[in-house]
């Protein structure tokens, strides 16, 4: 019997899913499984296995197209086994499950006028009561009539205009009617007649005239596009833009910059590295940060409804950039993780990251959110903050710079912190108390015990 | 053609049938004395002494003594002041006035006209600039007319004085001052109660509107024309007993319907035109039904809110074109 392919629902949060790839054809065999196709979510790429053997029989969701999660995607079933009535093969009329079905069901059939809708039989017709009644008059039937009417409904001129597929032969090899003059002229110029509009019943010379001319302009408007390109947003990169917009919209935000002197928290990485153990400054900068969050509740909440929500624990999200975008995994329980732990849980997200193959959960409930651009050379930014968290922290480069200690110049590493704060919740003299103690934590590594 | 404004219209109209009828008579607030508060009884105290009657501030007398008049024989016009104002005398207009002659078998009848100025006026606010037709269309024994252009007004009006049942005449306050061509008394076409008209052929939409409301239904007509798309605009101008015949026909034509009024659009007087034509036209229908009234509030003050509170002919356009 053949079942149901459903787009799945992969993590509490996905509401919708863009197939990315189907990997099998229709007609193919599927073994119990292999990978069927893939789904982008505003997170991720996921590929999904088949739940059964058997033969791929229908697509209805092409690649490409958005649809509700446990939207009918396609059909799996023995081979030549026929899909049950009330599916289809075309996505539009998939539509009640999606969101935005009826929108788009008319825009796939306005695109296509002329393409016979896929309808499966005894599927009901939305159409108006007077294109049914000239339907039934004019004996068509009504599930072969594309639509192309408000909503998608089948209207009066989509019957008028209808040629039934043996009408539609029959007329198909009676020549076009032209002028002598226009045959000759259309000849030369390798012209379809076909293509021509007649003003007056037969195709004359001023027609063929006025068919040159638009299709000319028309070949301008596109070489004029050629300097431009439109390219659709992928599922990451219109997450990155919505979820950068609402941040912006939803938090008044504040970033203080202050620099650290780096020069203990060097030795200390080149104690640890004596002892063969590695860590990169991000893994140290989770661990320091991590504690002063713990001191700073303020700094580690969310809010909601004119409700602080404070987290008595520190999910610390890493910023990782991709090609594509960029993505946002968090350690969960940093500030009770230790540093190799934490050292090799950002390796093996980072890695996960860039192999596509990280866990949704690993994007969910962070905390707060470091983001390092010090290898580009950066000196400040104002990061935005990754929402519902309320602060994040941007990393500059470090570098060596003339200070003055003890009235005397000397060269110290120095690396900028750049913090950008929900003003909402985080007050100016807070957020920078709170770079106060990462900078006095960093600079005085031993506190990290106390 | 000689061109009078929709007030003079309205009294030209009195002036004849209480030449024609003795027995003709008006009574009102602030109607002898100021000529009522828009002008439309100007010069009619002087013409017929003793026929124009102010009253006190007391719509349940105006309405009931009027119903007593009627039975005991007169043919009296009545003045609403404001069609806000029928509340105060509801048990009169829909007990009395609208029961009588079924109830006494037909023995007696009730040549009244009941007029009642109504519409958004400029800052009326809540209780000066209402459209309340909607609630007598649903009281049988009660005609209900408003007119939209001088014309129909003067010719409306003399067919409901000459009517020999309660007629309620809704005058919209905004057209008082507009003018229109009406012909020389010679050249008049008399008005049968209930006949709605084809102001204008079309075959693409069908735009069913009455009193203010035909000047959206117009003005969306002329849009549309600009886009080569042709409206059919009908007056319904009675909207009980309203002339199903000619909007079930321009329907069948058009095979669209756009109702418009400046009632509130819940349970407005358009709504039953909507309900009959789903009833029995729905196989002529090749777009959902488009109606057009104001929302579901009361009327606000401020101008500003006031203008939102409008209907304007773009949305007519807009919605119309949207189901082409």
């Amino acid at each position: 019997m053949a079942t149901e392919i459903l787009m799945p629902k992969l993590g509490l949060t996905m509401t919708e899913g863009t197939i990315d790839e189907w990997k099998k054809k229709v007609g193919d065999a599927v073994a119990k499984g292999e990978i069927l196709f893939s789904v982008e979510t505003d997170k991720l790429t996921n590929d999904v296995e088949a739940e059964a053997d058997g033969v791929l029989l229908a697509i209805t969701v092409p690649a490409g197209e958005t649809v509700a999660c446990k939207t009918v995607i396609g059909w799996l079933g023995a081979a030549g086994e026929a899909v049950p009535a009330g599916s289809s093969s075309a996505p539009a009329e998939a539509a009640p499950a999606s969101p935005e079905g009826e929108g788009k069901g008319a825009a796939a059939a306005a695109a296509a006028p002329a393409a016979a809708p896929a309808r499966a039989a005894g599927e009901y017709v939305l159409a108006t009561p007077y294109a049914k009644k000239l339907a039934k008059e004019k004996g068509f039937d009504l599930a072969q009539i594309p639509a192309t009417g408000y909503k998608g409904v089948v209207v009066a001129k989509d019957v008028e205009s209808f040629v039934p597929a043996a009408a539609a032969a029959a007329a198909a090899p009676a020549a076009v009617k032209a002028s002598p003059l226009a045959e000759k002229v259309a000849a030369d110029l390798g012209i379809d007649l076909a293509d021509v509009k007649a003003a007056h019943g037969r195709v004359l010379a001023e027609d063929l005239l006025r068919y040159i001319a638009e299709t000319r302009e028309k070949k301008t408007d596109d070489a004029a596009g050629e300097r431009e390109e439109v390219k659709p947003m992928n599922g990451m990169r219109k997450a990155i833009a919505k979820n950068m917009l609402a941040s912006v919209q939803t938090s008044p935000t504040v970033t203080f910059n202050l620099g650290i002197d780096m020069t203990e928290m060097k030795r200390y990485r080149e104690q640890l590295k004596a002892k063969e153990i590695k860590v990169s400054y991000t893994d140290l900068l989770v661990k320091f940060v991590a504690k002063a969050l713990t001191e700073f509740p303020l700094l580690n909440c969310s809010v909601e409804d004119n409700k602080i929500i404070y987290k008595h624990y520190v999910n610390m999200g890493v910023a990782v950039a991709l090609d594509s975008g960029l993505l946002v995994p968090n350690i969960q329980d940093a500030d009770k993780k230790s540093l190799t732990q934490i050292s090799a849980e950002v390796k093996e997200m980072a890695k996960q990251a860039r192999e596509g193959k990280l866990p949704p959960e690993k994007l969910k409930g962070g905390t707060f959110t470091i983001t390092n651009l010090g290898m580009y050379g950066i000196e400040s930014f104002t990061p935005i903050i990754n929402q519902p968290e309320v602060a994040i922290l941007g990393v500059n480069t470090m570098e060596d710079k003339v200070v003055v200690r003890n009235g005397e110049m000397c060269i110290r590493p120095i690396m900028n912190l750049s913090l950008t704060a929900d003003h909402r919740v985080v007050d100016g003299s807070v957020a920078a108390e709170f770079l106060q103690r990462v900078k006095s934590l960093m600079e005085n590594p031993a506190l990290i015990l106390a | 053609m000689r061109k009078i404004t929709f007030s003079d219209a309205t009294r030209e109209a009195m002036a004849e049938e209480m030449e024609k009828y003795p027995e003709v008579f008006v009574m009102g607030e602030d109607i002898a004395r100021q000529g009522g508060i828009f002008g439309q009884f100007k010069g009619l105290p002087d013409e017929f002494p003793g026929r124009v009657i102010d009253t006190p501030i007391s719509e349940t007398f105006i309405v009931g003594g009027g119903v007593g008049a009627a039975l005991g024989g007169a043919r009296p016009v009545v003045d609403m002041h404001f069609a806000d104002f029928i509340g105060v005398c509801m048990d009169e207009v829909f007990n009395q006035m609208a029961k009588a002659r079924y109830m006494f078998g037909g023995q007696a009848k009730i040549p009244l006209v009941l007029r009642a100025p109504d519409g958004l006026a400029g800052g009326g606010a809540a209780q000066h600039s209402q459209s309340v037709e909607s609630w007598f269309i649903h009281i049988p024994g009660i005609k209900v007319v408003a007119p939209s252009n001088p014309y129909d007004a003067k010719m409306v009006l003399k067919a409901a004085i000459e009517c020999d049942d309660p007629v309620l005449y809704f005058e919209n306050k905004v057209l008082y001052k507009e003018s229109g061509e009406v012909p020389e008394k010679e050249d008049e076409v008399p008005y049968t109660i209930g006949k709605a008209r084809v102001e204008r052929e079309g075959k693409d939409v069908t735009i069913v509107s009455y009193s203010i409301g035909m000047k959206n239904a117009r003005a969306a007509a002329d849009l549309l024309a600009k886009d080569g798309i042709s409206a059919e605009v009908v007056d319904l101008i009675t909207l009980s007993p309203w002339d199903k015949e000619c909007v079930l026909n321009s329907v069948k034509k058009t095979h669209r319907l756009c109702l418009v009024s400046e009632c509130v659009k819940q349970g407005g007087a358009l709504a039953e035109v909507a309900a009959t034509v789903a009833e029995e036209g729905l196989e002529y229908l090749d777009a959902p039904i488009l109606r057009y009234g104001a929302p579901f509030t009361p009327i606000p003050f401020a101008p500003t809110l006031e203008k939102l509170y409008r209907v304007y002919p773009e949305d007519l356009v807009k919605g119309i074109k949207g189901v082409l």
